[in-house]
């Protein structure tokens, strides 16, 4: 009877416990409703999309981390000690936004700004704020706000000379207005602003905890607020329950450091992580036979050249026709395939994207036997020694392994120079001789990219400073395209700019439009990573099956 | 034996000025340069030179050395040019870090490779000794990334035993810290495993060859009691000495375990110092091994004394 008692007990004590947890569940759905209309309710919310099923597709969203693999840490994640690294935005993306975003065509469009306009004879830009953006922290983006920031990074940012060099000044026109004064006209300032020289920090948690803490935990108006940074570790951050911009499903992110691939890949595979930026492009066919996703973006970040010393008189890159001899002696369709796996597209100028691809430039497809008649022309039919330099990663490696066996072919003997980063930075701005191959990053805006690699008057470091020609029909046509006042003359300005760096002087050799690449994980929905470039996504929206 | 002391500690000392010299040295005979790299790509001129004047790099080396040795000795190790962090705070959360994983690993390595050196000595022959010495033999030939990627895919990827990487201090949570720890550390002991066990065999081997071990054992000493009073003792003095340099090893050597389990601690410290040529970090990372290392070695010496009483009585 004993026995019968006990059981019966237990059992009830069982369903007691059942129905207890079932009620704390529907309290608890209760509450993220509730939130979720006050949220609505003061229109700052674009995640509720109830419909008919009341709250069940956000409660289905709601919750979980994401877990991000990257390869090193960032080196900074304020505006001014961002140094343009990859892990700089990807560790920026939860907390940090900017008054311009890219869409997935890669095309600028208002992220905290409202709507701008522009004025090319009065060299301004008027750029209205969004009325209900606040900070983390709980202050308010401001005009005032606004100006402080580009203020900071125009004096501070690594960047800002490439990117806003032309911004003079900016006016408080009123609370929710600037006004940006160039020193000449550039069209493409608002690309700067759509990544770090337009990010947005409080400019009340500056002046309260100091600049040493906002470069360590700085404060934005991102869905996340960041409550942790082991450096070289991970980043923690948690969600911002005040986000201006709606309900985040996510609870939290993490961005972790696997500096070893086959550990990351093993964490991505054993749902450790969601996303594994930086895979080795041997092993994404694989990963998409798993399901998983490979974001490769809609416009590639990388662009490898081969760039020739045209400067170094004693070198027989000084004449143009042995530049173009080996240009056509190279088959970049074959190290597209080779060494990026098929997932980059050869090129015959730099570019990434279709939108400035210049239809003018005819570049040098392979013909060995043209690069041999080129020789010959120029005094060298048995060819010649030289060196090619490049960055040590295994891409860069194989790539120049495949250029070696390439110019063998027609009689050109290639000694491989790899570096690692630190040596690398040094030979990038002057190598003595031969060629280098500089797997160079690459912004979606082309003009102001090539103008800050090719243009006359440039220090510091800048690829080829002393080694490579800058003619003043490429650095006048650069700036031109910059400063143009409309589409269609930039578009034309900067082909001819591209038509005499590859064809007229035959400055480099551009190999392939390399993308980025981002894995993730089936479960993980709606995060706008890497869909037209790194530099900004969507977490605010971002959420994972569970 | 106040002498002997004295003169210990003033080839330490010694020993570790010549190390500084030399890491100072061979840090800034590396090409490249720092503060490029810390300001990337779009640096200019101007903001490279205000950037090596701040960290005191326009001054010719032997000011700076003298200025990084005067720093030092104030307890301070002066900033990573690229992070801007304090290294003296950065010496005090990552060397834990690394001890606590490599004291275990010693502890581990020298109590099993002394162990399996002893055993295969007396077993001398048969199976066992040459499946140890293979085992040895195949620690000390495998790079140790292979064995630390491999225990991730078979204990983590696929059994869900261990976690993948990280590291969780024990004073955290000390069932965390194990689960974290337990394969970076066998990793890291199974160099000094192979070494000592390695050598602790020949030792072994020779001792028990020895005139008093065999009148030892015509004496009628039983067998167990010849190998670890009689044997042991002498056996071991080379031993202590492999100890002593084990430990330099295993607080640098960590650096690819480090790497792979991603662990912060002194090793990855000073792979990302090298990889960005920022000196100071280097300078530290390297003073700071040797400061264990000659610590260790004084131990060894003092420990001597008191294993061999020739030693000892040579102190007095």
């Amino acid at each position: 009877m004993k026995k019968v008692i006990c059981l019966i007990l237990a059992l009830v004590m069982a369903l007691s416990l059942v129905a207890c947890s079932r009620n704390e569940q529907n309290e608890n759905n209760g509450n993220n409703g509730n939130n979720g209309s006050e949220v609505q309710g003061n229109g700052q919310g674009n995640n509720q999309g109830q419909g008919e099923n009341g709250n069940s597709v956000d409660d289905e969203k709601r919750g979980g981390t994401l877990n991000i693999a990257i390869t090193a840490d960032a080196t900074g994640i304020a505006a001014w000690t961002i140094a343009g690294n990859t892990a700089d935005f990807i560790c920026c993306w939860p907390m940090i936004e900017g008054l311009f975003s890219l869409n997935s065509d890669g095309a600028v469009v208002c992220w905290l700004a409202d709507s701008y306009e522009s004025d090319a004879e009065a060299k301004t830009y008027t750029i209205k704020l969004k009325d209900n953006v606040f900070f983390s922290d709980g202050s308010k983006l401001t005009a005032e706000v606004a100006k402080w920031n580009l203020d900071t990074t125009r004096e501070r940012s690594q960047k800002a000379t490439n990117l806003i060099g032309e911004l003079e000044s900016v006016d408080v026109i009123d609370d929710l207005t600037i006004r940006l004064n160039l020193s000449q006209w550039n069209s493409t300032l608002l690309y700067g602003l759509a990544r770090e020289c337009g990010y947005m920090y409080s400019k009340e948690a500056y002046d309260t905890l100091g600049e040493e803490a906002m470069e360590t935990s700085p404060v934005g108006t991102g869905p996340f607020v960041q409550t942790e940074w082991q450096r070289d570790i991970k980043h923690v951050y948690k969600r911002n329950e005040n986000y201006w911009n709606g309900d985040v499903y996510l609870d939290g992110v993490t961005i972790s450091v696997y500096q070893t691939g086959l550990v990351a890949q093993a964490a991505l595979e054993s749902s450790e992580v969601d996303v594994w930026y930086n895979a080795d492009f041997s092993v994404l066919s694989g990963m998409e036979e798993k399901g998983y996703t490979v974001a490769l973006g809609s416009i590639y970040n990388m662009v490898p050249i081969l760039c020739y010393n045209s400067t170094n008189e004693d070198d027989p890159f000084y004449d143009i026709r042995v530049r173009q001899a080996v240009s056509y002696a190279i088959d970049t369709e074959t190290i597209a395939k080779t060494v990026y796996y098929g997932y980059a597209n050869a090129r015959n100028q730099f570019c990434v994207g279709d939108y400035y691809e210049s239809s003018e430039v005819k570049g040098y497809p392979y013909d060995p036997a043209k690069a041999k008649e080129l020789l010959a022309e120029a005094g060298y039919p048995n060819g010649f020694d030289t060196t090619i330099t490049t960055l040590a990663t295994t891409a860069t490696k194989d790539a120049v392994t495949i250029i070696k066996e390439q110019l063998a072919e027609v009689g050109i003997n290639v000694e491989i120079n790899t570096l690692e980063m630190a040596s690398y930075v040094i030979e990038l701005t002057g190598w003595k001789s031969g060629m280098l191959l500089h797997p160079s990053g690459s912004s979606p805006c082309i003009p102001t990219q090539l103008a800050s690699m090719f243009c006359q008057g440039l220090s510091g470091t800048v690829l080829g400073l002393s080694s490579m020609i800058r003619p003043d029909s490429v650095d006048q046509n650069l700036r031109g395209a910059i400063s143009a006042t409309n589409d269609e003359e930039q578009l034309r300005l900067l082909s001819q700019a591209q038509v005499d760096m590859v064809d007229t002087y035959c400055m480099y050799k551009p190999v392939a439009e390399v993308p980025m690449v981002f894995v993730k994980s089936p479960k993980l929905h709606d995060d706008g990573i890497n869909e037209a470039c790194f530099y900004s996504c969507t977490l605010n929206t971002a959420w994972k099956e569970k | 034996m106040f002498g002997y002391f004295l003169k210990r500690i003033l080839v330490s000392l010694l020993t570790l000025i010549l190390v500084s010299i030399f890491a100072f040295s061979i840090i800034h005979l590396l090409p490249g340069d720092p503060v490029k790299l810390a300001l990337g790509e779009a640096a200019t001129e101007e903001k490279i030179a205000q950037t090596k004047e701040e960290f005191g790099l326009d001054k010719p080396q032997a000011v700076q050395y003298i200025n990084w040795v005067r720093n030092i000795l104030k307890g301070d190790f002066g900033r990573s040019i690229l992070t801007r962090e304090r290294i003296t705070d950065l010496l005090k959360t990552r060397l834990p870090i690394t001890l606590s994983l490599s004291i275990p690993a010693l502890f581990i390595g020298v109590l099993t490779g002394v162990f399996a050196g002893v055993v295969s000595a007396v077993k001398r022959g048969t199976l066992l000794d040459n499946s140890l010495a293979f085992f040895a033999n195949f620690c000390l030939g495998v790079p140790q990334f292979w064995i630390a990627i491999m225990g991730v895919y078979v204990l983590s990827r696929e059994l869900h035993l261990i976690p993948l990487q990280g590291y969780v201090s024990p004073s955290e949570s000390f069932s965390g810290f194990v689960s974290h720890a337990i394969w970076p550390v066998i990793c890291i002991s199974l160099s000094a495993f192979a070494v000592l066990a390695r050598q602790t065999r020949s030792n072994v081997l020779e001792v028990i060859q020895q005139d008093y071990v065999r009148t030892a054992r015509a004496n009628g000493i039983a067998e167990r009691s010849v190998i670890t009073k009689h044997t042991l003792k002498n056996a071991l003095i080379p031993v202590v000495t492999l100890i002593g340099m084990q430990m330099r090893v295993l607080v640098g050597g960590s650096i690819i375990v480090e790497s792979v389990f991603n662990i912060s601690g002194l090793g990855n410290l000073l792979v990302r110092g090298i990889n960005s040529r920022d000196y100071f970090i280097v300078e530290a990372c390297v003073l700071v091994i040797s400061i264990v290392t000659v610590l260790a070695n004084f131990m060894v010496d003092i420990a001597y004394g008191f294993l061999d009483p020739r030693i000892r009585k040579s102190w007095r």
